[in-house]
Formats: structure tokens, sequence, C-alpha cells
């Protein structure tokens, strides 16, 4: 588990003073995806620092697993993707990942074997790994960076915006390593301005606006309050299906399209509603959970 | 910290203008070294030009944080920088004694016999001489490399060397005795002169100048750790 207690940090001295973290508190369990989102400056990068070691809170506490960050024995788990990729460019891709392979401690026998799963995990071709990195596209850096952070399954694993330029195929390349850590049972740490992409991995979302903790969101199970499911419906029977759901106890709010946007938690609830619809004959053309993430970014006075 | 090691090599190997630099540097230092008279200024010049920006550019680049995030602490990071920078340098000076050899071989088949002051004794003592010094060298460019940023560690170097070898001429100059005896005491203590030559021979090896040097050489070291460990590292500060 990860700890923060009333972390703070500054940055500058001499009268140039910016405060990046004040007083944040939260928890990370174990196999928990956590997103960190917030608008830039936040102080999201900063907090992802101090998880790591790389910086040191001016005042309160952070351990994984009741040790310190920076604990060797933490970063023989730890998988780490920064967000600035500018890394070791005179490397080849192979020789970069084979570097990070053994300095995580791995087996030197397997490194050419690992290098080669890792490549084929993220779609590198063995050409292109054979190529240095300062021939690489953003694309490519971005997918070697998600392979050296997820070399050797590390448990604790620490995102900072890992599928930011990339394309479609990137993005959704990013998510299945993302889902594929998390189903092993890795804790994850995600910061990332790509709120549905937040929305489809992350447990928990924790909004950080001007250094502090604003808002904490439970995206999925029992606690998951803010989580709705949109039904997608004939529009000409929209106000039968909005009257269909209120009878089964829903409070349906209509949106554009024959949209029904539908308070439900647990997925027992939608698929209660989606029961419903059918016995009334009422079609269900499509059902997307969604948490409107950026209603949390907006903060509720600024919610259209 | 081997890995580190096999990293600088790698990084330096790779980069074809380090190369073309040092080659040109072995090709100067092989003239003197065929007359017999050492590496010239061309060590110096070659440890600075490995050592350049070794922490500063790693952290920079943010490739620093990247390697810290693995299970290697602080000072094996060092360490291995330190002493890949060394296998760099043992390799300019050998391949500047090759180059020695065969503009030796070659001059000596068509000069007709002419006197030449090249030995391989000799040159090996002179790279021993070069390595050593040079040794120190870096480990003083690794503690500014700690924390300045891009090449401000060599410009620090110079600098600090430039200070103390100057103030004992400038307190002579200016009669200020406590700024001679200053700028002596930081010669002899901080950038301590060995007559190599004699140690390989085996004498005074346990001397008061090895001893310095051995002070000097731990002392960077030691700063270089302590200020390095000490070191915050954030990408978006940088």
């Amino acid at each position: 588990m990860i700890s923060v207690v009333h972390v703070s940090k500054t940055y500058g001295r001499f009268g140039r003073r910016t405060q990046a973290l004040a007083d944040v508190s939260l928890e990370v369990r174990r196999g928990e995806t956590l997103g960190l989102i917030g608008p830039n400056g936040a102080g999201k990068t900063t907090l992802l620092s101090c998880l790591l070691g790389f910086l040191r809170p001016d005042s309160g506490a952070i351990t994984v697993d009741g040790l310190a960050p920076d604990d060797l024995s933490v970063r023989a788990r730890t998988g780490y993707m920064p967000e600035r990729l500018g890394f070791d460019r005179e490397l080849t891709g192979a020789a970069f990942l084979a570097h990070h392979w053994r300095l995580s401690g791995g087996d030197r026998s397997r490194v050419d074997e690992e290098v080669r799963a890792a490549a084929d995990r993220v779609g590198l071709e063995q050409g292109a790994l054979r190529r240095r990195l300062r021939s690489y596209s953003r694309g490519m850096l971005q997918r070697v960076g998600v392979a050296q952070a997820t070399l050797g399954n590390p448990t604790l694993l620490f995102l900072d915006e890992p599928a930011s330029g990339t394309d479609p195929l990137g993005v959704a390349l990013v998510r299945e390593r993302i889902l594929e850590a998390k189903a092993r049972g890795a804790t994850i740490v995600l910061n990332s301005h790509q709120l549905p992409e937040v929305e489809k991995v992350c447990d928990r979302v924790v909004y950080l606006d001007h250094g502090r903790l604003a808002r904490e969101e439970t995206l999925r199970g029992e606690k998951a309050e803010h989580r709705k499911v949109l039904l997608r419906t004939d529009p000409a029977r929209a106000a039968d299906a909005a009257a269909v759901l209120a009878a089964a106890g829903f409070a349906p709010h209509p949106e554009e399209g024959g949209r029904l946007a539908l308070g439900a938690a647990r997925d027992e609830d939608v698929a209660r509603a989606i029961q419903a619809l059918a016995a009334a004959e009422v079609p269900v053309f499509e059902a997307r959970p969604t948490a409107d993430l950026e209603d949390l970014f907006r903060g509720p006075d600024q919610t259209p | 910290m081997i890995e580190m090691s096999r990293r600088f090599l790698r990084q330096k190997l790779g980069s074809p203008a380090t190369i073309f630099v040092l080659c040109v540097l072995a090709l100067m230092a092989s003239l003197p070294l065929n007359a017999g008279q050492g590496f010239g200024s061309t060590d110096t010049l070659a440890a600075l030009i490995l050592a350049a920006g070794c922490v500063s550019r790693d952290a920079s680049s943010g490739a620093l944080q990247m390697i810290l995030s693995r299970p290697l602490s602080r000072a094996g990071y060092l360490a291995g920088r330190y002493l890949g920078i060394l296998a760099a340098l043992l390799l300019f000076l050998a391949g500047a004694i090759g180059l020695a050899a065969a503009l030796h071989a070659v001059m000596e088949r068509f000069s007709g016999g002419l006197p030449q002051d090249f030995s391989l004794k000799a040159a090996g003592l002179a790279a021993g001489h070069a390595f050593l010094g040079g040794a120190l060298l870096v480990a003083a460019d690794l503690c500014f490399s700690t924390f300045l940023r891009g090449w401000g560690d060599v410009l620090a170097v110079v600098l600090f060397f430039l200070l103390f070898n100057s103030m004992q001429g400038l307190g002579t100059a200016l009669r200020l005795p406590i700024l001679a005896k200053a700028g002596e005491l930081a010669r002899a203590n901080l950038a301590p002169s060995i007559a190599w030559e004699d140690v390989f021979a085996g004498q005074d090896v346990l001397g008061e100048a090895t001893g310095r040097y051995v002070l000097a050489l731990t002392g960077y070291a030691t700063l270089a750790v302590l200020i390095f460990s000490r070191r915050e590292f954030s990408y978006g500060q940088e």
C-alpha cells in the first residue's frame, strides 16, 4: 500500500516560493489503479516525483508498504514511465530495453528473450529495435517507454502521461498494457489528462488543484457514487424508456440523441435497467458506463 | 554499477562527435609520445571531454530519473559513471600509444634509421601518470557535475584548479604571505603533484604525496556522493 500523509512541497527560495503540494493525504491500496487528474500546474507530477523518491516532501511522509519510496527493495518492483521521453537517444531500442532489464536486476541470460517479449507487447517491430532511439517518432518513443516500464512485470507502476501524443492505436495499446498489469494485481498510479482513458482503467481518481487534493471519486465497485450509465434507445421512444425506468425505481435524465443518463453505480443495476426496458420492448442500442470526469474537472459550480 | 559503466561507454562510443575529437586528440598525443615527452596536455583534455556533463546531462534529459527508479543506489550510479569515464580514458591512452607506436614504425622505416625517442615502456609509464592524474581530475569534475547544469562542471573544474594554482603567485606578487600559503596548501592537498615515475619504480609508494593524492580523490568522491544523495530531481524543474 502507498501511503501519503500530510505531504507538502514548495519550490524556489528567497521570496519566490511556489507551493506545489499542500497537505496532501491519500492512500493507494494494493492492486488499485489510481488516477491523478487536475489542471496543468496542479502538482500531479510533483506528487508522482515524491512517490518515486525523486523529490523529498518539506513535511509529511510517504511510504510504500511501510518503506521509504527510494528503498531499493521498493524500486526492485517499480516500473516508471516519465512524461518527457528524452532518454539515451544514442542507444538502439534493443540496447535501451536490455539496459533497463539488467538495471532492474533481471536474469542476464534471459535479456534477449525479455526484450523481444517487451517489444512485442507494445507492437514494436524487430527492425525498429535495431534503430537508435533518436530516429524514433514520438509514438514509438512512447511505446518503448511503456515497454521499459513494464519490463519484468513490476507490481508498482507509475505512469506519467503514458499515451500523450500517440495515435488512437497507441492509446489503445497503452490501455491494454495498463489493464494487463492491473489484472495481475499491480498497484498503478496514473497521471493523465486523457479523461476517457483514466475512466476506462482507474478504480479511483483524485483531483488535484493548486497543490491541494480537491476531490476524490471512486469509479468502480460499491462506493462508485459518481458513476452513471448512458443508455441509447430509439429517440422516438425515449419518453417511454424514461417512464419504464422510473417505474423500475431509477431516476433517468434525458440527454440529446435519445440517450438517458442513469445513476447506476453497480453492474447489477445496469442489468436490471436493461431487463426492464427489454420487457417493455423498448430497444437498447448501447449501454456505456461513464464517470463524467469532465464534471469533476469543472467542479460543481461550473457543471453546465 | 557495471551496467552504468557499460552504458557510459556505449554512450560515448555511439557518439560520432566524441569519437572524432578523441581520435584527433590521440593523434595529437602520438607526436609528443613519439618524442618521449608524454601526452602533452591531451590526456587532461580527453579526461575533461569524457567527464563533461556526465551527471547533469542525464538529469536534464530525464534519463537519470528513469535510472533512479531502478534498484540502483545513487552512490552506485556515480561509481558506475566514474568507472565508465576511467575505462574510456584508459581506451584513449591505449589508442594514443598504439598510434604513437604505428607512427614510430613508419618513421623508423622511412627516416633511414634516425634516432627515435619512443619506447613502449616510457609510453606505458606516461600513460600510468596520465591515468592517475585523470582519475583525480574526473573525480573533481564528477563532484561539480552533481549540482551544476550542462557543461558547468568543466568550467568549474578549470576555474577551481586555476584559482588555487594562481593563489600562490598572486600572494607573492601582492606580498600577501597568507594568500601564498593558502594557495600552496590548496595545491598540495587538492591537486597534489606526485612523481609517479618514482612511485612506479617502488620508491615512496606510501609517502606523503601519495597519501595526499588518495585523500584528495576520496574527498572529491565522498563530496560527490554526499551532494548527489541529497539532490532532488524533478524533470519538470530541470
